[in-house]
């Protein structure tokens, strides 16, 4: 593994300007605040689609969210550069958001209807459509993603987080073995193991 | 029936499709794609499951999220300012008093080895030896006129630092005057050896002395 020194974007409302990786790396290890402030606005919102997607329901996605960037808060003193910080970042989401689903499946078990508003007053089904298209397509457009997010959902840990992490998140199999802390032969035989499980779903939710 | 060729080959197609795959195990997997309708169909398929993943809509986070997680972190590094205050408080408090202690240290320090050492300089130029040699010694009776005095009389003698006697006071026995007379003789005519200090000086010091008569039966 070595370490990242790239350049990892621009956060014009804060005025902070380019941060290098090692830059930011530095800045969080000496617990600046304003580094903090520009690490949650540029990672704020794929780790809550990340996490989002790992629990199946925004319920309780911003709750994990916090306790992931209060984890890094803790934590960032410690972190030695060695994975890059985006691999890390998402190391501990996917941890805190398993937890989240673990208790969340032993203490509700109930599933999220894709009718359920989320905090905007959007559901689900209505950021499914595109208003583009005509009311058909709409509705065909509709049934297939809902039958993909079923499919999805339906695919077992710990299949579902490569599936995540690769088709979603885009990460090279090295950088999911970093994650998963596992080989990248593991992460390439679930990765497939994964796909072939999602289309097996996909091919039952057709009927 | 999968064919002995595509089980071998199926689990390079999601590497493939990623293009995760060596270049040499993609050569030989292009080659059986064009061959196999059954593997290009799997390849496809899974081509067309991931085009539909990343098409799902993305969870829009709640407007007020960034802020709730920046509130979240400016409380958390307040928090820790707290405790970043009291250890600069802590270590102002320790560096005021570094230089005092230092110098009182090194003070006692280089007091403690002079004394020390003055001692030590002591004991080895007096050399004295382990069992004292010189003791202070308690006045002894040398010699009493040979003279019974009537009676079984104790007393306790002061010696004066010449070896006289300058009183004494009856710890047991008669003091009828006659007896005292008698008393009174003996000890002024009696011989005495001083008391010594330490140093082997002459002091004053006092002794018990014990008067008797022995009847003899004839």
């Amino acid at each position: 593994m070595s370490t990242h020194d790239t350049t990892v974007g621009f956060n014009a409302s804060s005025g902070i300007g380019v941060w290098g990786e090692q830059q930011l790396v530095g800045e969080l290890r000496l617990g600046s605040i304003e580094a903090f402030d520009y690490l949650i606005s540029l990672y704020h919102q794929p780790l809550y689609r990340f996490i989002t997607r790992i629990l199946g329901n925004a319920d309780d996605s911003a709750d994990a969210l916090q306790e992931v960037f209060l984890k890094v808060f803790r934590s960032a003193r410690q972190f030695e550069g060695k994975s890059s910080l985006r691999t890390w970042l998402y190391q501990i989401a996917l941890h805190e958001a398993s937890n989240h689903r673990r208790w969340w499946r032993r203490h509700k078990r109930q599933e999220a209807s894709l009718d359920e508003e989320d905090e905007n007053g959007l559901s689900w089904s209505s950021r499914l459509a595109d208003q583009g298209d005509s009311p058909l397509h709409q509705t065909l457009r509709h049934e297939v993603q809902q039958q993909m997010r079923r499919a999805l959902a339906e695919v077992p840990e710990p299949y579902h987080a490569v599936l995540l992490l690769r088709e979603m998140e885009g990460f090279s199999y090295d950088e999911i073995a970093e994650i998963l802390h596992v080989r990248v032969g593991t992460v390439k035989s679930r990765l497939l193991r994964g796909r072939e499980i999602l289309r097996q779903k996909v091919v039952v939710q057709n009927g | 029936m999968v064919k002995p060729e595509c089980l071998s080959l199926q689990p390079a197609l999601s590497a493939y499709l990623d293009g995760e795959l060596d270049p040499g195990d993609s050569g030989r997997l292009i080659h059986h794609l064009e061959a196999c309708s059954e593997c290009s169909a799997t390849l496809a398929a899974f081509r067309q499951l991931g085009g539909e993943l990343r098409s799902l809509p993305v969870p829009a986070p709640p407007r007020n999220l960034a802020i709730r997680l920046r509130v979240d972190a400016s409380h958390r590094a307040a928090s820790g300012q707290h405790w970043v205050y009291w250890k600069m408080r802590l270590r102002s408090a320790v560096e005021a008093l570094a230089v005092p202690m230092t110098v009182g240290t090194t003070a006692a320090l280089c007091l403690f080895i002079a004394l020390a050492g003055g001692v030590r300089g002591s004991i080895v130029d007096t050399n004295l030896p382990d069992v004292l040699i010189s003791a202070a010694t308690p006045p002894r009776l040398t010699s009493l006129p040979d003279a019974s005095i009537g009676g079984n009389v104790m007393v306790e003698a002061q010696i004066d630092a010449s070896g006289h006697v300058y009183g004494y006071n009856v710890l047991s026995g008669p003091t009828d005057a006659g007896l005292i007379s008698r008393l009174n003789n003996q000890l002024l005519l009696g011989v005495f050896q001083p008391a010594t200090t330490t140093l082997g000086q002459p002091t004053t010091g006092s002794v018990v002395v014990s008067f008797g008569t022995v009847d003899v039966r004839g």
